[in-house]
């Protein structure tokens, strides 16, 4: 009897604790420092472009938009990386996080094909490279490809090669592009 | 609030009221069954024993059912009655882990040499109904397989999986070197019920990177039913099950326990396990144990696996107070692990699973290390469980069990910034189950057993996580009726039949992409989920609900007298789980993006099972061909690459299929001659996607293992191991070209080719070096071997463990 007792209290105690948790609507998550967009700017002597890639449902179904230039040959020109939350209104910019955190990233260039030469011009806080500031000198006419890869958490000092800096990827975009006279 | 008081007010009203009327149907027994005073000095004794191998059996109870009277058997088994008339007796014999049973006695006069044999064999199974009890009882190197106390404690630093593919037909389903989850004949994870303790473990077991929350330590034994349900728990266990067992602990006046201090080479561990048990003549009993398990980081036969550190700690209790009528009893246990997840695992998108392909050794090596570094798991289990029986006098035993267990998993990631310390995933898991069962004692041949289920889950993702959610919140109801009639034929054969009905309400909120929303073509379909969307998502609240039917046939019987025949039969469905149903995202361990379907419907399958065992004095051998149909067979396959502002990545889809899936496990047992002893185990599969004509993914390889050893009187053995697995060459081709822009070229991704064959050699040593303290020792990988495991998620990235030496230590007092 008092055994039996006290099991059903027990039972009651639990299933009272059960109780308390009910099925709530979700609150929605935003992900955090979540990239849709990466704004490339190339300013020359003459000319400015804008090269741009954006990808609004992230891993969803829809494939990204690209937006390209030509690039002139023999020319030098200073780039800047912009990388953007457009899910968000106004456009968060997350290109500040990757600065304040600029120990913990890395952008790194990957060429193939074009007659480029591209280099960091921005430091992180250890004075090592960060990336998202860089010089872009054109040789010849040709056509290939230019890869941008934003790393958190690489290996600090690296080569430069994405292959071997260790890190996570959070954005990894590659531009097929043709330099013209 | 106030409706939950109200609820469990309710409830308590209710259980009052079974009490109650529990109590009138005693009293109302008791009422009928008064005994008559007559002249009597008539004596009955004799002997309980093990029906398998005659040993004696101590501390049974025997209830002399016409005088309400009740003995324990002592040290030789034997037990007495004095001052009996003559009459028809019933007696009731019960012993921890036995199944009860009744005999009926016709005495004269005195009677001295009653032999009573109690079938000690499928006691793991005690308080599980296991529908093809039939299928089972009948073999020792059968179906039914059970691991014990002593290979347990042998294997004392091991995961459950790893210690279970010693057995034929089952293998491991691995993610790394210590998250490892069991496969029976071909199927795993939600397909496989594992019973702990008499608690159906809920322990998000959907993921093939879950493995179950346990810790051997706290066990006793382990039970494999290859193609069985326990149906008192659910019907959904299309592969088997697997029962895990407590220590059972003998009706006497006595503490005892046993602690085992051992060190692993290979990650440099160390472990401690302690246990201490309590038992009182009058039935009280109690159990105290505790375990704790560090490891650093494993090495292959050449390089370090780094960030595959493991920290595990388990702490268990037990109380029971039992008598011949009625007993109570109630354990709690909590498990927690960390577990690091291998740092080269840990890649971006598919250029980068091109690169692990091709490489020779991990990306990430450096030097051995204990810390354990993100990415890595957190898991935590906490189980409650309570119970109690009544026996109803000449008529049965109720049981009565409530269950509580709270599944946290946490994982964590790479990150930065304010949320380099806040886990990616937070997962709590919480449910409640209520089990009433009867089970009717034998008469006429003619058992039943019968209950009914109620369950609760709730599922909570934590949004603190900033990261959208891997699995919705959800509650989940199911309530479920089951019977089972076993019926004993003669010459030792017997059929049973087994039905159970279940319902599962299922509800969740979750968030889709609206891409995918659309896509999917969901947007028509499941219009009236939707409950708010904004410009990218959607908020949505299925609701779906499972009826199912689960029925079972077995029979067995005796082919002479040394052949053993059984069959059983089983049609059963499963419900999708909430990753079958939900996933929507990016897996980061596998590189790819996982998709669910809403739409899915329950898999059903229909099983066929047969066992045939032949003993002789010196040989036993046994063979169990299976054949499983699975309709609507739930799987994961790639079906595209995607590309993301992460970069390309693999989409795989959860899909429907039917499924066909036959093999042969044997078993072989030889004794040499001396105290040599040879054992040999085989198993194949061989599963199909019908429809899509092509291999299933994923299928356990051929394997053979064989075994030599030598044990002497004391008990102390030495012994030889070998493990043979094949290539699988039966799979299907899921290899896709990927444009690389570092190379301006296309390269065939292959993610689809099995890793070559491999043989292994291990050796192992027990010797007892006093009456209360022994040492063990086993190598694994005795020859350096370097190999991969097709079972292996994380065959991509890294070799398996290279030579292990484990040497471990046992005490008891």
């Amino acid at each position: 009897m008092k055994n039996l007792f006290f099991l059903f209290s027990t039972l009651s105690l639990f299933l009272f604790n059960s109780c308390v948790k009910s099925l709530e609507t979700p609150e929605l998550i935003n992900e955090e420092e979540l990239i849709t967009t990466l704004v490339v700017t190339l300013n020359s002597a003459t000319e400015s472009l804008e090269l741009r890639y954006a990808d609004l449902d992230g891993d969803g179904p829809n494939t990204g938009e690209y937006q390209l230039e030509d690039l002139k040959a023999n020319t030098n020109y200073t780039g800047t990386l912009k990388f953007l939350n457009e899910t968000e209104d106004p456009a968060e910019d997350i290109t500040l996080e990757v600065k304040e955190e600029s120990n913990d990233h890395q952008v790194f260039y990957v060429v193939n094909g074009l007659d480029v030469v591209i280099e960091s011009t921005d430091l992180d806080n250890n004075g090592y490279y960060l990336g998202t500031e860089f010089t872009l000198r054109t040789s010849t006419t040709s056509t290939g490809q230019l890869q941008f890869i934003l790393r958190h958490l690489p290996n600090k000092p690296n080569d430069g090669n994405p292959s071997t800096a260790g890190g996570a990827t959070d954005l990894s975009v590659s531009f097929p592009l043709s330099i013209i006279e | 609030m106030i409706f939950c008081l109200i609820v469990v007010f309710l409830l308590k009203l209710i259980m009052k009221r079974i009490y109650n009327s529990l109590v009138f149907f005693f009293v109302f027994l008791l009422g009928i069954s008064q005994a008559q005073g007559q002249d009597c000095h008539l004596q009955l004794s004799g002997t309980l024993i093990d029906l398998h191998d005659d040993n004696a059996l101590e501390g049974g109870i025997i209830t002399l059912l016409e005088r309400n009277e009740s003995c324990f058997s002592d040290q030789k088994g034997g037990f007495n009655f004095k001052q009996l008339c003559p009459g028809t007796y019933h007696l009731y014999i019960e012993h921890i882990g036995c199944i009860a049973k009744e005999v009926v006695i016709e005495l004269q006069e005195n009677m001295s040499d009653l032999i009573l044999p109690l079938e000690h064999h499928i006691q793991e199974l005690d308080e599980v109904t296991v529908a093809s009890k039939s299928y089972i009882a009948i073999s020792d190197a059968g179906v039914e397989k059970t691991i014990d106390t002593d290979i347990i404690q042998q294997n004392s630093s091991l995961q459950l999986a790893d210690i279970l593919s010693k057995i034929s037909g089952v293998s491991s389903l691995n993610t790394g070197n210590s998250i490892s989850k069991p496969i029976i004949n071909g199927l795993h994870s939600s397909r496989v019920m594992i019973i702990n303790n008499g608690v159906r473990m809920e322990d998000q077991e959907w993921g093939s990177e879950h493995a179950p929350t346990m810790d051997v330590n706290a066990i006793s034994n382990i039970t494999v039913v290859k193609g069985a349900n326990a149906l008192q728990y659910s019907g959904d266990a299309i592969g088997g099950i697997i029962v895990t067992a407590p220590e059972k602990i003998t009706f006497k006046d006595t503490i005892y326990g046993s602690s085992i201090l051992g060190s692993q080479s290979n990650s440099r561990a160390a472990f401690l396990t302690s246990s201490l048990v309590l038992s009182k003549r009058n039935g009280l009993q109690a159990k105290l144990q505790s375990s704790y398990q560090k490891q650093g980081d494993a090495h292959t036969p050449n390089y370090n696996l780094t960030n595959s550190a493991t920290k595990h700690q388990n702490f268990s209790a037990y109380i029971a107070k039992k008598t011949t009528k009625k007993g109570i009893a109630s354990y709690f246990s909590y498990v927690n692990s960390t577990i690091g997840i291998l740092a080269a695992s840990h890649i971006g998108d598919a250029s980068d699973l091109y690169r692990a392909l091709t490489a020779t050794s991990p990306s990430v090596m450096e030097d051995f290390s204990y810390e354990i570094n993100a990415p890595r798991q957190e898991v935590s289990h906490l189980l409650y469980k309570l119970n109690a029986y009544s026996i109803i006098k000449d008529k049965g035993k109720l049981l009565l069990q409530f269950d509580y267990q709270n599944n946290h998993r946490l994982e964590y990631d790479l990150r930065i910034g304010a949320k380099k310390n806040t886990a990616a995933l937070d997962i709590e898991l919480l449910t409640e189950s209520l089990n009433l069962d009867y089970h009717s004692f034998r008469s006429n041949g003619l058992q039943l057993k019968t209950g009914l289920l109620g369950k609760y889950q709730f599922n909570y993702s934590n949004p603190e996580t900033g990261v959208k959610r891997l699995i919705p919140d959800y509650v989940k109801l199911q309530a479920g009726v089951y019977g089972v009639i076993d019926y004993e034929l003669k010459n030792k054969a017997g059929i049973e039949l087994g039905v159970r009905y279940d319902y599962i309400d299922l509800k969740a909120y979750k968030f889709y992409q609206k891409s995918l929303w659309e896509e999917r073509g969901y947007e028509e379909r499941f219009s009236e989920f939707v409950i708010s969307e904004n410009e990218n998502q959607v908020l949505t609240y299925p609701q779906l609900s499972y009826p199912s039917l689960t029925a079972t046939i077995g029979y067995h019987s005796h082919l002479g007298t040394h052949t053993n025949f059984a069959i059983n039969v089983t049609h059963a469905k499963r419900a999708p789980n909430p990753s079958e149903l939900f996933s929507e995202g990016l897996h980061h361990s596998a590189s790819r993006i996982e998709l669910g379907n809403l739409s899915f419907q329950q898999e059903a399958s229909n099983k066929l099972s047969v066992a045939i065992e032949h003993h002789s004095d010196r040989t036993t051998v046994s063979v169990q061909p299976f054949y499983n149909s699975i309709e609507n067979f739930i799987y994961l396959r790639p079906f595209d690459v995607t590309q993301t502002i992460r970069g390309f990545f693999q989409k795989w889809n959860y899909e429907q299929t039917n499924a066909l899936l036959y093999g042969l496990d044997v078993d072989f047992n030889q004794k040499i001659g001396g105290d040599l002893e040879y054992n040999s185990q085989f198993s194949w599969v061989h599963g199909n996607a019908v429809d899509e004509h092509q291999p299933l993914i994923g299928m356990p390889p051929l394997q053979v293992n064989n075994e030599l050893s030598i044990t002497d009187s004391k008990g102390n053995r030495i012994g030889i191991h070998s493990t043979s697995v094949a290539q699988q060459k039966r799979y299907p081709d899921y290899n896709f070209e990927l444009y690389l822009p570092a190379t301006d070229s296309y390269q065939l991704i292959d993610i689809s080719s099995p890793p070559k064959a491999y043989h292994l050699i291990g050796l192992f040593a027990n010797w007892t070096i006093s009456k209360n303290s022994g040492i063990s020792i086993r190598v694994a990988n005795l020859m350096n071997t370097p190999y991969r495991n097709y079972l292996n998620a994380m065959r991509y990235y890294a070799d398996e463990l290279g030579r292990n030496i484990t040497v471990q230590y046992k005490i008891t007092y």
